[in-house]
């Protein structure tokens, strides 16, 4: 056990280190970001002392050498407009992208599961056929589009929800249904599929023949049987929620790390996004590795080897 | 006066939906088991064995399986009609069942001890400690070694013969009227086969109770029955007492099956195989389900179907068997009768 999660610390690290390489390049191709914060009209030595004083003068491979070598010691440099730490915009952010995420994530779960179960042991009935055609369009829907839909009807027309900003309760409901929609058609349809799997089983059979009531059937040996592939799927989506909700935080103005990297990234406040890039990067690489322990706790066979 | 079967199946008809097709893998079947007795079930694979066990389990796919027709008693309860909530107080209780896959018949990720304590929560009032004992000491009736550990553990921490004794004890727990065996020991070692076979016999011996064994091994039916039923594309072709039907059998598809048996072929180079396969149950016609098959086939056998000819509880439906057709067409050196 303590082999694995060695194994799993390294690969964390290998994991994080190469998403930081990759988006320190791929953002120098956005162009140089000295002339964005000086007036259109400073003269050029003005410019090149600048860029000088930034460091981006340098050589491209010396740049990147500087900035893991201050990386790894968790030190992502100021950001280039406020001049505040980097790293610590972005974890002053943290909470809000996680409020959110976990809100959906729980939203999901508590909709999808039954939802999944049901649809599979009444399948082919009117009520999995409506779910599966949910499901489908849930999927479907680009998360701007649903979100401004959303934004139109409870914010513009009925006026009860409010189209944006965070602190509330109420402010949540909007963007967490959003950012949900997509978790829930997904979520639901692999529970269903895994579900019709599972009944098939032959060992459905013996229980039956146990003389095991239906109810508990499903809820205690169908489903168990099920979570194992549910929780990977769960714990890749988290990632997903936590790093993809971008989208969903732009619109509705939500004051999380998704907001923030992108105005970062249109700003070319480099320091910030490779800082958001590292935090989000380490979530979803932790996630991954939880997801396997948690495995192992619902799959005896994972645990004895 | 006879003491009634414990089950009684009379006309039986089995009907599966795929799409618009209907398959019946049931044609009317009549069949016994007296109370303490091993009752085989012979045939090849899709001849209906297995279907019928379902069926008597009340097991039968939901949306696609049901009985056309006919009447299953049990113990004086009639099952067709049975509405699901009584049927589950027999499953497990009355009735229990042993499947041919002991390596996926049991739940991989719960103990064996929680899938071991189903019957009896939901057929007897028990406490969780007297639970645990009944489990044990049916674990050790079943030959288990440290079965107070065993108890705890997972199936795949046990080997194929294991999982089949944890299977047995399983079916065994809530001392059932009937248990139904379903090839129970395909899946097993030649060496484990014999002990489970041992165990079933022991188990039937010391228990009030029957066992209806479906196999396909005619060695295993020598070995453990009764009396033997031959199934063939949904119907019982022959049905007589162990010794009667391996003496003589009077069935053309039973004598090719015996014919089969390796140790009657020792002698010759080839082993002996029935011409052809079982009819698709699409493909029966209005004849003899066996007729394309058999070699001693004549015109009657393609035009109607022949009904059951009985001798001294010897049953087999063969025109071969009826005194008025025997006259013309039968060429009495045509059937191998060992004397």
């Amino acid at each position: 056990m303590l082999d694995f999660v060695i194994k799993r610390v390294i690969q964390v690290g290998i994991v994080v280190l190469l998403a930081l390489t990759v988006v320190f390049f791929l953002i120098r191709l956005s162009g140089d970001p000295t002339p964005l914060f000086l007036p259109p009209d400073a003269p050029r030595e003005q410019i090149d002392e600048y860029r000088s004083k930034l460091g981006f003068d340098r050589p491209l491979l010396v740049q990147y050498g500087e900035f893991m070598k201050n990386a790894v010691q968790g030190d992502f440099g100021n950001s280039l407009r406020s001049k505040e730490d980097a790293l610590g915009m972005v974890l002053q952010r943290l909470p809000a992208t996680f409020q959110l995420a976990i809100s959906a994530l729980v939203l999901s779960l508590l909709i999808s599961i039954p939802l999944g179960v049901l649809s599979a042991f009444k399948r082919n009935s009117i009520f999995d056929r409506i779910a599966v055609a949910l499901t489908v369009i849930g999927q479907a829907i680009p998360s701007f589009w649903f979100g401004l839909l959303l934004i139109f009807i409870f914010a513009a027309q009925l006026k009860v929800l409010p189209s944006g900003g965070g602190g509330s309760i109420v402010h949540m409901i909007l963007p967490t249904l959003t950012l949900a929609a997509y978790s829930i058609a997904r979520f639901t349809r692999f529970t269903r599929s895994t579900m019709l799997d599972v009944l098939r089983k032959d060992f459905i059979r013996t229980a039956k023949a146990s003389g095991v009531p239906t109810p508990r059937l499903i809820a205690r040996y169908a489903l168990k049987n099920s979570l194992i592939p549910i929780i990977t799927l769960v714990a890749l989506d988290l990632g997903t929620l936590l790093g993809g909700a971008v989208i969903t935080e732009v619109v509705f103005s939500w004051p999380g790390i998704g907001r923030l990297l992108l105005q970062s990234l249109l700003n070319r406040d480099f320091p910030i996004v490779l800082a958001g890039v590292f935090i989000i990067a380490l979530i979803y690489a932790v996630i991954n590795f939880v997801a396997d322990l948690l495995y192992a706790f619902v799959n005896p066979q994972i645990r004895v080897r | 006066m006879m003491e009634k079967p414990l089950l009684e199946i009379q006309n039986l008809h089995v009907e599966f939906k795929s799409g618009k097709e209907v398959v019946r893998p049931i044609r009317g079947i009549d069949l016994k088991v007296n109370r303490r007795e091993t009752v085989g079930i012979v045939g090849e694979s899709g001849c209906g064995k297995s279907v019928t066990s379902l069926t008597v389990m009340g097991l039968l796919p939901e949306k696609t399986g049901r009985i056309a027709d006919g009447s299953i008693l049990f113990d004086g309860t009639e099952l067709t009609a049975l509405p699901e909530k009584a049927y589950r107080k027999i499953r497990g209780n009355d009735i229990s069942m042993i499947f041919q896959e002991p390596m996926t018949s049991l739940n991989p990720v719960f103990t064996i001890g929680e899938q071991l304590s189903e019957p009896l929560r939901q057929h007897r009032k028990m406490g969780k400690k007297e639970i645990r004992e009944t489990i044990i000491s049916t674990l050790k009736q079943v030959g288990l070694p440290r079965a107070e550990q065993i108890i705890d553990e997972y199936p795949h921490q046990l080997s194929g013969g294991m999982r089949q004794r944890v299977m047995i004890s399983l079916a065994l727990l809530c001392q059932p009227k009937l248990m139904i065996a379903d090839e129970p020991t395909t899946a097993l070692d030649v060496t484990i086969q014999a002990q489970i076979l041992e165990l079933l016999k022991a188990i039937r011996g010391s228990n009030d109770m029957s066992l209806m064994l479906i196999t396909h091994d005619l060695g295993v039916v020598a070995e453990m029955c009764d009396r033997v039923i031959v199934m063939y594309a949904g119907e019982i072709v022959e049905e007589a007492g162990v010794e009667a039907i391996f003496d003589r059998p009077l069935h053309p598809y039973t004598q090719g099956l015996m014919q089969s048996l390796p140790s009657n072929n020792e002698r010759k180079g080839k082993l002996f195989s029935i011409k052809g396969q079982v009819p698709k149950p699409s493909e029966i016609g209005k004849g003899c389900a066996f007729a394309n098959r058999c070699p001693h086939a004549f015109d009657r056998c393609f035009a109607e179907a022949p009904p059951v000819f009985s001798e001294a509880g010897h049953q087999s439906k063969c025109w071969l068997l009826d005194p008025v057709s025997k006259e013309g067409s039968r060429d009495e050196s045509s059937i191998p009768i060992r004397s």
